[in-house]
């Protein structure tokens, strides 16, 4: 996560605003960012997991939501997803490619 | 206990208005004419 910080600008250059959602408190979010250094962008707190119900990566088991990565276009149309494995990160160079890809 | 709808490529995003930092509220919506990427991450304070 602190990996796309230092990429927003380039993702803004794409015409990309990125969002970090989780299930943690704004407190907690807040917190968090200053000790791993995101700042360029907002961390959302999804504290009824509603959000995670919805884009199907809620995990009933942990009551959080999953690793996942969702690109949605300049219409609200959902254009790339991926699933993340345990431990597994989303690339930001990755993700950019396929942002890239959508103009 | 329900099975779990999966969004796919394709599908309307579902609109949401969360809090953030601050307690100030972001909604999909609000960027509409650009495109977004959603990072759904575990936790805070877990490696990444």
């Amino acid at each position: 996560m602190p990996a796309f910080d230092q990429r927003v600008s380039d993702f803004e250059k794409a015409n990309t605003q990125v969002l970090g959602i989780s299930t943690d408190s704004p407190f907690s979010h807040d917190n968090w960012a200053k000790s791993v250094g995101i700042s360029h962008y907002p961390l959302l707190s999804d504290m009824h997991r509603s959000v995670a119900k919805d884009y199907g990566v809620y995990s009933p088991e942990m009551n959080i939501n999953s690793r996942a990565t969702f690109i949605v276009d300049t219409t609200g149309k959902v254009r790339f997803v991926v699933k993340h494995g345990r431990g597994e990160l989303p690339e930001p160079d990755k993700i950019l490619a396929e942002v890239t890809k959508l103009s | 206990m329900t099975e779990q709808k999966t969004l796919n490529v394709g599908d309307q995003a579902p609109s949401f208005t969360l809090k953030t930092i601050g307690m100030k509220e972001v909604s999909l919506s609000d960027y509409r004419g650009k495109n977004v990427v959603l990072l759904f991450y575990t936790l805070d304070w877990t490696p990444g």
